[in-house]
């Protein structure tokens, strides 16, 4: 019985978009974790976004952001696990969610400044209390925002969402960031 | 202009990309609005302390799982050619419309699909052989994946044994994390070329096709479905595996 012969070990194909992939690894293993909460679960949803990546990156225009394009790919993943999963997050797309800012009013007047807020935010450990706290569609939308600086539209076809929301999940989630961390500060009374 | 219809505007004001008409508007009416004021320099408050902070949170990856990746990038790079062959494009548009897009829950749903059933195990077979090693027991014997699968499943089967003087090697038994790990899966090596051999409970459509740059072959037997998948477009390497899985499992 015979099975055919080895492949060939050569890397014929390798025009760097792997490697320019993984110069964002971390980015997609933190945002994996920060939506799957486990560095296991995590871990194997980067892996099924590397591997459709690699296997869609003819739809990759060279040129643009590959780091959106991969948390495009990322969310989706995810977003299709959860719904396959039959754990229905309902408020990640419902009004109720896009209303939650409302109820809460509008913040009282600023009595500290912003460079308080930030130094009260020093500890890591406030700073992603707080942003754990928040809904998952206002925390993406806001990170991606500020910390992944992705444009409103990149923002909204990573989400899958139209740009007004956009615009609104990050108002929102900004505002309930900057209560938990001042109403947090001030629980702890420093 | 009132707090309503400047609201949705703030996001773009505070990031400084809003256009000098909305900007304008903006600034009039938060010049005489205490609530919106506050809105503001809420998000600019909150704007900062991320961008200032966000980066630091962000953990670094697990060593062991860039070395995967870039096993898996490596293997990608040199199916590509084989590929192309065969028509690339059809077979990654049509394997990736299924994939991608119904995920390995909804295969449970439409367990009917052998399509659906082979796209989705070409994947893991893929995965698990290049990605997933800390899962594998490693298994010499037919013997300990028998008792394995019995174990886990309560299925008694006749693994195939290896043939070690033509070249196939039983490798490791897993449980296929699929549908919720319904599916017990054998590792092979065929002339060093990784072979999965997948047996899942029930009755499935017999089928054979390529996917996602792999060849496949499904039948049922004796109240399980047994599906084997072989990398690359080697279409008489499958046969002969397939053949001889299929008379040891018997």
């Amino acid at each position: 019985m015979r099975f055919g012969r080895p492949r060939r070990e050569s890397d014929p194909a390798d025009d760097g978009f792997a490697a320019d992939a993984l110069e964002h690894l971390d980015s997609l293993y933190g945002t994996a974790v920060r939506l799957t909460r486990s560095p296991d679960a995590a871990q194997d949803l980067v892996q099924d976004t590397f591997l459709k990546a690699l296997r869609a990156r003819d739809g990759f225009t060279r040129g643009t952001n590959l780091k959106a394009w991969l948390y495009a790919i990322l969310h989706n993943t995810w977003r299709n696990r959860r719904r396959d999963a039959g754990r229905s997050r309902v408020e990640f797309d419902s009004d109720t969610v896009e209303q939650a800012g409302d109820g809460a009013g509008l913040p009282a007047p600023i009595s500290e400044s912003p460079e308080a807020l930030l130094l009260r935010a020093t500890l890591d450990a406030d700073l992603q209390a707080a942003l754990d706290a928040l809904p998952e569609a206002f925390r993406e939308a806001v990170w991606l925002r500020d910390v992944d600086e992705l444009t409103y539209q990149e923002i909204a076809d990573v989400l899958d969402v139209p740009i007004g929301t956009v615009m609104s999940r990050i108002s929102r989630g900004r505002r309930q960031l900057y209560e938990r961390l001042t109403s947090r500060g001030k629980a702890q009374g420093t | 202009m009132n707090c309503r219809t400047i609201e949705p505007l703030l996001t773009a004001y505070i990031d400084g990309l809003a256009g000098p008409a909305d900007r304008a508007a903006v600034e009039l009416h938060v010049s005489g609005c205490p609530a919106c004021q506050a809105a503001a320099a809420a998000q600019r408050a909150a704007s900062g302390v991320l961008r200032a902070r966000g980066a630091a949170l962000v953990p670094a990856a697990p060593p062991g799982l860039a070395t995967r990746l870039a096993a898996l990038a490596r293997h990608e790079a040199a199916a590509r050619p084989a590929l192309g062959m065969w028509g690339r494009l059809g077979a990654l548009a049509s394997a990736a419309a299924v994939v991608l897009t119904l995920g390995a829950g909804l295969f449970v749903a439409t367990s009917q699909s052998t399509v659906v059933l082979a796209a989705q195990l070409a994947l893991d077979h893929v995965k698990c052989f290049l990605l997933d090693g800390h899962d594998h027991l490693p298994t010499k014997n037919p013997e300990d994946a028998e008792a394995f699968i019995q174990a886990r499943y309560g299925w008694t089967v006749d693994v195939p044994p290896s043939r070690p003087a033509e070249g196939f090697r039983l490798v490791a038994s897993r449980k296929c994390l699929l549908g919720d790990g319904f599916a017990a899966h054998l590792l092979y090596r065929a002339d060093g070329q990784p072979v999965s051999v997948f047996i899942l409970p029930g009755d499935h459509a017999a089928h054979d096709l390529r996917i996602f740059g792999a060849a496949v072959e499904a039948w049922s037997a004796n109240g399980r479905t047994y599906v084997v998948v072989v990398e690359g477009r080697n279409g008489n390497s499958l046969a002969r595996v397939a053949s001889y899985v299929r008379d040891e499992a018997q």
